[in-house]
């Protein structure tokens, strides 16, 4: 038998793992505030004073602690955005500087036609109804 | 560093699907036409260093499926889980230290395999960035969009650039041969703005100066660097740590003028937006200066790992050809560029 | 061989069952902020980072782009290098030859990993490591190698279960010196063999951990004043795919650890293992491994590793100390485990161990398993 001339043989699979996170100290101060409170932070770093959001327990280029909580938003502008045109409905992700932070935050934007987005677009957080400790916990952002 | 040369390289002809052949017998396959071509045999080949992802393979400790199309049982072996280009870097090391005379590399990435999508989303820290449902696609249309909108550009100059990527990708024999449609994907990209998922697989193969007579490919120069993580994080319009990589492999690759100098370059541009975005990352002019991804790039086949080590084929062959002296190949770790290798190739004699 | 390259400086986490309190980063940043703290460098002084992990064990893909949020690594060169069981060993490997090849004056080898994120843990993540079509479906795990091995050592010494169960016994007792072992609690030959049958003859007590944890590694070609391990040979062996190939004799006799450790022992100019080494922090990943890791080390002749361990040669005031920290049986954070074997063995001959320091220690071996019987050494001296 000429393997060449044979039709391929397939074998299928998945690989099912389940995985549980930590969200780590800063993270997990950031969703536990976000979803006790209803609020947002970002660290500041005590060397450059850059804002982290979501925030970091050291700066990425001083290499020092970021121990400075700092209330971000829950308003923002649209740095950048695209259209998942795959998602059913098409999903508008973006990424969205909230007012005091010095990085975006990558999230969705709902309530607005992909082609009314700008970069500078105001938008405001919307804050689930039941929180519970996950980024998902902010819905999404709307424009003002 | 110790000088070190390319003996010789091998790439398979990249396709949508080798349903034919698992990717052990890819690297195989690859392995078995760089011998042969070059003359070589494995008892030369005194150590291997492979590159590929776990992810990608469907496979915890993915080199080990690899060991014997590599023929790196009995020998000291490693692997390098980023880019081929990075898997250059400690390949060289290891004939730099004395330690070893010759190395094989080889990278592999079969995509049809599993989901990329789904692969690349698990890329992205699973606490902010992977819930939000990002994958490759749509982190390469936030870039795309921070590049236009930096440069004040239309949509449609991304158009134009992928009509020329696939114009080189047709002169191609190993281009991974596909229709793509000009329908949007991830605005602003279209499907025909972003490269390929391809099953294939680049053999590199390194040896000191021992090794060589004549006239060689060396490689002369390098630089790599890792950006920081968080889309979010930097400016995606802007060449993140490119700059800084390209510099390092001008400097140690002896090239003060890189539009005069370098006769070709290659880069894995995984979209239109990038190859622009690179070409500016490596202090290149709009126009004119070396040839430009000759082979069409990233967009004429994207075969993970393998891609940025078939971008340093690319350039090898053509210095090897005589189409030039000097040559800069790229590759990266990360869709958007959170990583970047540059390597300096000059085909001269022995220093 | 090219630049002699030294260690200047290590750390580690505590290494645990869980660590939910923290981030990946966050993890890895305790393990290099040690390090730093014990190279007495600052994040500047490290030229380029080797950072290795699974990535099906965290189910993170491109986990070193995250991971430079812990390793500093931003803007610094980075290279992941990811090799199963061998990866922290790797890491060591690689982080030597960027230093000694003239790439970078001083690289800093992370190795990290978190099992507990993946809910079954390690066997979850592992079962992937094996061929999907011959031998997934009935290999299951990492112990079912190892238990092939065992019944053939078995076979072939009469070795009894007391015999390995001293193994862990004595792992406990050295792990209670060292703050940073996972498991520290005392064990008797009587709790291991009435531990669960993993695989015959492993039983549940005879087989490493999995635990969550972060080691770094400071290599350089340009120490300052103070101790410094000496890196003075380096090599690995890889084997065949198949667990069928891993040819014949091999599986009861880890013939990649021997010649691995023949290499290195020509480069270091050791002719008498058992005599000139003054300590030993060797990968076992099982009691019944320690005895085969031995003899292909040439500690011992065959079947004679029993023995030593019997006599107490192998104790921390023993002839041959074998892993004053409590080794891989006390402590396994995957991808940090073979680097924790050299920076264990790098205190040794710094003269940092503190507690479990053995005293006078001025040459001292590492070694790391994994893969398909793969073994990786690395032999440290305090004169270069």
């Amino acid at each position: 038998m000429d393997l060449h001339d044979a039709a391929p043989v397939l074998v299928e699979g998945r690989i099912r793992i389940p995985y549980r996170w930590p969200a780590g100290r800063a993270g997990g101060r950031f969703l536990a505030l976000l979803r006790d409170e209803g609020r947002l932070i970002g660290l500041r770093c005590s060397r450059c004073r850059r804002v982290f959001v979501p925030p970091r327990a050291r700066c990425l280029s001083c290499h020092v602690p970021c121990e400075e909580e700092i209330g971000v938003g829950p308003e923002g502008e649209v740095l950048a955005w695209t259209v998942s045109r795959r998602a059913s409905p098409p999903a508008v992700l973006a990424l969205i500087r909230l007012d005091g932070a010095d990085t975006a935050l990558l999230h969705v934007l709902q309530g607005v036609e992909p082609t009314a987005v700008r970069r500078g677009l105001r938008v405001r957080a919307v804050f689930a109804e039941n929180r519970r400790g996950h980024i998902t916990d902010l819905d999404g952002f709307r424009p003002l | 560093m110790r000088p070190v040369a390319i003996v010789g390289v091998a790439q398979t002809r990249h396709a949508e699907r080798r349903d034919d052949v698992n990717y052990a017998e890819l690297a195989f396959e690859v392995v078995a036409d760089l011998l042969a071509r070059t003359g070589w045999s494995h008892d030369r080949i005194d150590t291997v260093i492979t590159a590929s992802s776990d992810f990608w393979d469907g496979r915890t400790i993915s080199d080990m499926a690899v060991q014997d199309a590599v023929g790196a049982a009995g020998k000291s072996a490693s692997k390098v889980s980023m880019d081929g280009t990075f898997a250059l870097v400690y390949a060289a090391a290891r004939i730099a230290s004395g330690a070893y005379r010759t190395c094989l590399v080889v990278a592999h990435g079969k995509a049809s395999e599993g989901n990329p999508r789904l692969i690349a989303n698990a890329a992205f820290d699973p606490i902010f960035q992977r819930p939000m449902g990002i994958d490759d696609h749509t982190a390469l249309g936030l870039q795309a969009r921070c590049f236009l909108d930096r440069r004040g550009l239309a949509p449609e100059v991304l158009a134009e650039v992928a009509a020329r990527s696939a114009a080189a990708a047709a002169t191609n024999p190993n281009a991974h041969r596909r229709q793509a449609a000009h329908v949007l994907v991830a605005d602003p990209l279209h499907e025909d703005e972003i490269a390929p998922d391809s099953d294939g697989a680049c053999a590199v193969l390194l040896a000191d100066a021992e090794a060589v007579r004549g006239e060689a490919v060396w490689l002369d120069g390098f630089g790599f660097a890792t950006d920081v993580h968080g889309l979010g994080d930097r400016d995606l319009g802007e060449p993140g740590v490119l700059p800084q990589v390209a510099r390092e492999a001008y400097r140690s690759g002896g090239v003060r003028d890189p539009d005069r100098e370098l006769d070709v370059v290659e880069v894995h541009d995984a979209s239109s937006a990038q190859t622009l975005l690179w070409r500016e990352g490596l202090g290149l002019s709009a126009a004119g200066g070396p040839a430009w991804n000759p082979s069409g790039g990233a967009m004429s086949a994207q075969p993970g790992f393998a891609t940025g080590l078939v971008r340093v084929a690319e350039v090898f062959e053509r210095l090897a050809r005589g189409e030039g002296k000097t040559g800069l190949a790229h590759g990266m770790t990360g869709f958007v560029g959170q990583a970047h290798c540059a390597w300096i190739l000059r085909k001269r004699a022995r220093a | 061989m090219g630049d002699p390259v030294a260690i200047v400086g290590a750390g580690q986490t505590a290494h645990r069952s869980r660590r939910l309190d923290v981030s990946a980063p966050e993890l890895i940043d305790e393990a290099v902020q040690a390090a730093l703290l014990d190279a007495r460098l600052e994040p500047d002084g490290i030229d380029a980072v080797v950072i290795g992990n699974m990535e099906h064990f965290e189910g993170i893909h491109l986990s070193d782009l995250w991971a430079v949020e812990g390793t500093g690594g931003a803007g610094k060169p980075q290279l992941k290098v990811a090799t199963g069981g061998t990866t922290g060993s790797s890491l060591a490997q690689a982080a030597y030859y960027l230093v000694a090849g003239g790439l970078f004056r001083t690289v800093m080898a992370v190795g990290w990993e978190r099992l507990s994120d993946s809910e079954g843990e390690t066997t979850t993540g592992i079962v992937t490591a094996f061929d999907p079509i011959y031998e997934r479906p009935t290999l299951a795990g990492a112990v079912s190698g190892l238990a092939i091995m065992a019944c053939q050592y078995q076979a072939k010494h009469g070795t009894r279960a007391e015999d390995a169960a001293l193994v862990v016994v004595q792992a406990r007792e050295n792990a209670a010196r060292n703050s940073h072992a996972h498991l520290r609690q005392p064990v008797t030959v009587a709790e291991v063999l009435a531990s669960p049958v993993l695989s015959t003859p492993i039983r549940h007590l005879d087989m490493c951990p999995t635990s969550d944890g972060a080691c770094a590694v400071v290599f350089t070609s340009r120490p300052g004043d103070g101790r410094v391990a000496w890196v003075r040979g380096v090599s690995s062996r890889h084997n065949h795919t198949y667990i069928g190939d891993v040819t014949e004799g091999a599986v009861s006799y880890l013939h990649t650890l021997r010649l691995a450790a023949e290499d290195a022992y020509r480069q270091a100019g050791v002719a008498d293992p058992r005599r000139e080494f003054d300590v030993v922090e060797m990968y076992e990943p099982c009691t019944w491994a320690a005895f085969e890791w031995a003899e292909a080390l040439g500690l011992c002749g065959p079947g004679e590793a029993a023995r030593m361990w019997a006599e107490g040669a192998t104790r921390l005031d023993g002839e041959i100390p074998v892993n004053p920290s409590g080794g891989v049986l006390c402590a396994n954070p995957i991808g940090a485990t073979g680097l924790i074997r050299v920076a264990e063995a790098s205190m040794q001959v710094r003269g940092t161990g503190g507690e479990r320091q053995v005293a006078g220690a001025r040459l001292a071996l590492a070694t790391g398993f994994g893969g398909s019987f793969w073994s990786e050494v690395m032999v440290l001296g305090a004169a270069r």
